[in-house]
């Protein structure tokens, strides 16, 4: 996918990147714990940088993004508690505690420091 | 398309069809300061990513995987340029081009049903590309 995005940039074009990804050098229990708490794709083969740079871009600068990242799943488990009512009826119950259950399995991974959430910019040659 | 690959749009077909009800919204709209997002890159990102690619009313921006037409669509809000929406589910595309072409007026952004890895769109096509939360 990157080196479609390559292809049909112009010369200098710029691709901006959002992930949540496993930061690497973790211990082989803290990753698996990691790939439980995290999106279900979340296990990237490399860290996207890297991917960036195989794919041909230059200028590859990474941003980390969790900690705003991490006010975001805060703001919305407050929300989430705040209209519980209102969502078990709207969503269903099940509806209800997925997304509970989704949200808190987040914070818990980006606290422990399993989960980051990374902007890569680059730019093509 | 592989069966993994069609389960994977199911997935997000069932996605895009959750969360409708009015207190969802509400709970978007609290965490990223939009109901439009469905993934987790809010308004304050998206303005982020707008000022990083500088864009302007000339340039044609790609977002892929953009479900509802987000980030993209706030970008082309924030820059004026123009932006081309792709994804899979078509229960997002729909959607997208409904609001956008309100939000941003009609021809302003594209919506075109496409897989990232092999993108119906000729070399050097687009001055920028976003994507969040796809790789991921």
């Amino acid at each position: 996918m990157l080196r479609e995005c390559r292809r049909v940039l112009v010369p200098g074009g710029k691709i901006a990147v959002l992930t949540i990804a496993v930061p690497a050098g973790l211990a082989d229990d803290d990753a698996a714990m990691a790939l439980e708490l995290g999106p279900s794709r979340v296990g990237a083969p490399d860290t996207l940088a890297n991917m960036m740079h195989e794919a041909g871009f230059r200028g590859v600068e990474e941003v980390n993004e969790t900690p705003r990242f991490r006010e975001v799943i805060i703001r919305s488990l407050a929300r989430l508690r705040a209209l519980e009512t209102e969502l078990r009826t709207g969503e269903g119950a099940d509806g209800f505690e997925a997304e509970w259950g989704k949200k808190s399995r987040l914070l818990e991974g980006v606290d422990r420091g399993l989960l980051v959430r990374t902007l890569v910019v680059a730019e093509a040659p | 398309m592989t069966e993994r690959d069609g389960g994977t749009v199911r997935d997000f077909e069932e996605k895009y069809l959750r969360l409708r009800s009015e207190a969802a919204r509400s709970v978007r709209e609290a965490a990223m300061g939009s109901d439009v997002p469905n993934g987790y890159t809010g308004i304050e990102q998206a303005d982020h990513i707008a000022e990083r690619l500088r864009l302007s009313s000339e340039d044609i921006l790609l977002d892929l995987g953009s479900g509802r037409g987000w980030p993209g669509g706030r970008i082309a809000q924030r820059t004026g340029c123009r932006v081309v929406s792709t994804d899979l589910p078509l229960v997002a595309l729909g959607p997208a081009r409904r609001h956008w072409d309100d939000a941003l007026g009609v021809g302003r952004m594209l919506t075109v049903c496409a897989d990232g890895r092999l993108l119906p769109f000729r070399d050097r096509a687009v001055h920028a590309v976003t994507h969040a939360d796809v790789l991921c």
